[in-house]
């Protein structure tokens, strides 16, 4: 520390290749979740886990897809632990519906209505998703990741996330536009969660 | 290519497979075209491509809103909003002194204090350490500046065994020429057990604290120094703070005394 007069080397690898991407780890933790309190308590474990195993870290270049790695690990663990389950989804349904709609359904309403969706809607169904499914569509549409990062960061074939990345919008889609009355559900559930955690 | 059957998605299920890597530019320049063209004439996959695309839009938009980092986003939690309320959870006298008893106690405020410090690190907080010093040193130098001031206290003894003993930490006294070993008592670091040792060094008054290995190894700052340097050395005020480490304990020197000069009086 500075009254020191210098920074220790485990400090600095810290500062360069942790901290520059806490606000990331925020942003997934949050959307995961959907719980500001939550999200921030497992950034932080993340942070000391990351903090300990330091020593593992090669790179600079790994060190975002390990953070995330960290972080996805802590929301499983807290998944199984602490919060309820997923509700199981009618992942054949949806998806034979999505095919039906695509062989026959005129272009536009679909679009509209999904535009329409509110932020804390779109947000509480994606959380919906299957987590395979949800986490390779919220790093590419929410955070901008290529299909080779989440390959990386995810440790999965760049087929994999191919088809989940698909298959995630498709199911999404699905939940938005042909299961409105889930909705009310999900804002009770979530806040039953809210009371668990504190 | 067009004529085969539209209605099923199976009968093209590669089609479609690719209609998400085309509106996400992911494919090769080649495997573009080719898909374009299909496009041009499969209904289907133009269907696929609008809802594809239809999602990933109103995603976009979520994530911009909820991205922490982006300036004008509007969010429940700001990066900043998370600092300020771990920092008050985390460094909260209360949290340092919750539990039953003494283990749970020490736990408590070792795993607060690895927090802490992790936070500092992570929440770009360079000046914490600085202001405050290691929490264990301030300790031990306000405990210095309340017992120079004044008397020995009244249970000081020059029985180090028994201390020993009573707060089962092993007490070496400092012995060399120039130091006079005034006493010793039990006290309290970071609220843990710790025995003060007072000597007089010439016109100073000079008190070693002895505390567990766990909370003098506490701190990455305190153990990096030791590994590199063999010792731990802080300024605090007029106070030099020398620390090593012991067998499973640490010893803190402080005095009025140049940091060199305390460094002394252990060899
Ligand atoms: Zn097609």
């Amino acid at each position: 520390m500075r009254f020191l007069g210098h920074f220790s080397s485990r400090e600095r690898r810290y500062r360069r290749l942790v901290q520059p991407h806490v606000t990331h780890l925020v942003h997934i933790a949050l959307q995961r979740t959907g719980h500001a309190a939550l999200a921030e308590d497992l950034v932080q474990e993340s942070c000391i886990m990351a903090w300990e195993k330091l020593e593992g870290l090669r790179s600079a270049e790994a060190s975002r897809p390990w953070l995330v790695r960290i972080l996805l690990r802590q929301i499983a663990d807290h998944r199984r632990t602490r919060a309820r389950r997923q509700a199981l989804l009618p992942i054949t349904d949806i998806e034979e519906a999505h095919w039906e709609a695509i062989a026959g359904e005129a272009p536009g309403p679909f679009e509209q209505a999904v535009a329409a969706q509110s932020d804390g809607r779109v947000a509480a169904l994606l959380r919906r998703l299957p987590d395979d499914f949800a986490i390779v569509v919220e790093l590419h549409d929410l955070m901008g990741y290529r299909y080779r990062e989440i390959a990386e960061t995810l440790e999965l074939p760049l087929g994999t996330v191919t088809s989940r990345l698909a298959r995630g919008r498709r199911l999404l889609a699905g939940l938005l536009v042909e299961a409105p009355e889930t909705v009310e559900g999900i804002g009770a559930s979530g806040d039953k969660e809210a009371r668990h955690h504190e | 290519m067009s004529d085969h059957d539209h209605r099923s998605h199976e009968a093209h299920a590669a089609w479609l497979e690719r209609v998400a890597p085309y509106l996400d530019d992911e494919l090769s320049p080649d495997e573009r075209r080719v898909m374009a063209h299909h496009l041009t004439a499969c209904e289907p996959c133009r269907r696929e491509l609008a809802r594809q695309q239809a999602v990933r839009r109103r995603l976009e938009r979520l994530g911009a809103a909820t991205d922490p980092s982006a300036p004008h986003a509007t969010r429940a939690v700001s990066a900043e909003a998370v600092e300020r309320h771990l920092r008050r959870r985390l460094l909260s006298p209360a949290r340092r002194h919750t539990g039953p008893g003494p283990l749970w106690g020490w736990m408590g405020w070792a795993i607060a204090a690895v927090q802490a410090c992790v936070l500092a690190v992570v929440l770009g907080w360079p000046s914490w350490e600085a202001r405050q010093g290691v929490p264990m040193v301030r300790d031990a130098v306000a405990d210095f500046r309340q017992r120079v001031s004044g008397m020995l206290p009244p249970q000081a003894s020059r029985d180090t065994a028994a201390l020993a003993r009573t707060l089962a930490l092993p007490i070496e006294v400092i012995d060399g020429p120039g130091v006079e070993f005034l006493g010793a008592w039990p006290t309290a670091l970071q609220g843990q057990p710790a025995a003060a040792l007072a000597y007089r060094v010439e016109a100073h008054t000079v008190v070693q604290y002895v505390v567990s290995g766990p909370l003098f190894f506490n701190r990455a700052s305190v153990r990096e120094a030791v590994a590199r340097e063999g010792r731990y050395v802080a300024h605090l005020g007029d106070q030099s703070v020398v620390g090593w480490p012991g067998d499973n304990a640490g010893s803190l020197l402080v005095g009025e005394l140049p940091s060199e000069s305390l460094e002394r009086l252990r060899l």
